[in-house]
């Protein structure tokens, strides 16, 4: 089993070293094959909205840097983590640049979904289980539920968590999560 | 009782590299509604700025200003990457720059958040609003009130279409609200304003796939190229 870990290099606090330190512990003991992603300042440009991910090269981003690797291995995972820094109750720029630019492994097309809402059909019949790890020391309640709705609000088969002290156990979280190729909506 | 004169800075946060965006046209549109006699309101792009490595020019500009209104399209439910680097730079350039004494709060700056989605529904734009305030409470700011917009792309090129009429209308409110709340003394807190375009959804999402398969066309390429599972192979 392949996990993908992506976090941002920016932000290596105490914090994020114990979680990572946490993570590997755990998933190697699973016997799953760990890739790490560190995204620094600088290693992704900015998503410009072109929409040539969808009409120009389909599927893939249009920008020629280190993002076509990440949708890569994204897509040939079977776990995806994201592991960021909670900003303003979202995530860190970097992370969120690796985040815009992953549309284009979703199709353009709107479909509504049951409560009515709005989403983009999925481009592949399926994809990795993602769990998104949001951590600050001694965040709010207000940017710790902010940072959980952006995603659980909008997005189905996506789980979130945020760690605010370094005394936490993910062991039960990570147990409790099948890391495996889902299909079905984004 | 004579009101004093506020600068207004309008902060574009569109990541699109050319000058044509929809919230560049909405920062067009609220510059034309808001100057008058007692604001001064100027625009900055977040893009160009950091591009010119413009920055610290910029930031000192924000810091003066009385009022910020942040203009920028929603991104995967939140805000772009682009923006994110605004602020945090923003927050840090605060942090290192100035003493606690110094901070933003002794001057009360208001802030207001102005955010388009590709989606009909107002309602997705909410947790970006969300976003902003929590930035503004770091930067101990006045964060005021949010206009959530749905439909955002169809506005400009149809804007003097009849059906259209009611929501330029709506804009037109948005704004001349955000200039009587900059303006005024801000005792009370006005609500967050939705504004959707006047048009059924599934026209609208009729239209806008037949959009991408039109421009994947003009691209030189199939309909069905639309479709292109390209990291499928390995798996």
């Amino acid at each position: 089993m392949k996990l993908y870990i992506i976090s941002d290099k920016a932000f290596q606090t105490p914090l994020y070293k114990a979680i990572e330190r946490a993570i590997r512990t755990y998933f190697s003991q699973k016997r799953f094959e760990i890739t790490f992603e560190e995204i620094d300042q600088g290693d992704l440009d900015f998503c410009m909205g072109c929409f040539g991910c969808w009409t120009k090269k389909p599927g893939e981003c249009v920008i020629p840097d280190k993002m076509g690797q990440i949708n890569q291995t994204f897509m040939n995972s079977d776990g995806v983590i994201y592991l960021s820094p909670v900003v303003f109750g979202q995530f860190s720029a970097n992370i969120k640049n690796a985040i815009d630019r992953w549309i284009p492994n979703a199709l353009p097309f709107f479909e509504t979904r049951t409560d009515g809402s709005t989403m983009h059909p999925p481009r592949y019949a399926s994809y990795p289980k993602q769990l998104i790890i949001g951590y600050q020391m001694g965040m709010s309640e207000e940017d710790a539920q902010l940072f959980k709705d952006i995603t659980e609000k909008h997005r189905t088969n996506v789980a979130v968590i945020t760690v605010d002290d370094l005394d936490f156990d993910l062991s039960r979280l990570f147990d409790s999560i099948q890391f495996e190729r889902i299909g079905g909506p984004l | 009782m004579i009101r004093a004169h506020k600068n207004v800075i309008l902060i574009n946060g569109s990541p699109k590299r050319t000058n044509v965006s929809m919230s560049g046209w909405l920062a067009a549109f609220a510059e034309q509604r808001l100057k008058g006699e007692l604001l001064e309101v100027k625009l900055i792009r977040a893009q160009k700025s950091l591009l010119n490595d413009n920055m610290a020019h910029d930031f000192e500009t924000l810091r003066d200003a009385d009022a910020l209104v942040f203009i920028f399209p929603l991104y995967v439910f939140c805000l772009p990457g682009l923006l994110m680097r605004y602020l945090e730079d923003f927050y840090d350039f605060l942090k290192t720059q100035y003493s606690d004494d110094e901070s933003i709060d002794q001057r009360g700056i208001k802030i207001y958040a102005v955010v388009n989605a590709g989606f009909v529904e107002p309602e997705v734009n909410l947790e970006a609003v969300r976003v902003i305030r929590s930035f503004s409470e770091k930067i101990q700011a006045n964060f005021r009130f949010g206009v959530l917009i749905g439909g955002g792309p169809m506005i400009p090129n149809t804007q003097n279409a009849l059906f259209m009429k009611p929501t330029i209308r709506a804009l037109d409110a948005a704004f001349l609200k955000i200039g009587e709340d900059i303006a005024g003394e801000g005792q009370s807190l006005p609500a967050d304003l939705q504004i959707s375009v006047n048009f059924p959804k599934k026209l609208y999402h009729f239209m806008g796939d037949h959009r991408w398969i039109s421009s994947v066309k003009k691209n030189g390429l199939k309909k069905k190229d639309l479709y292109r599972r390209p990291y499928q192979t390995l798996r």
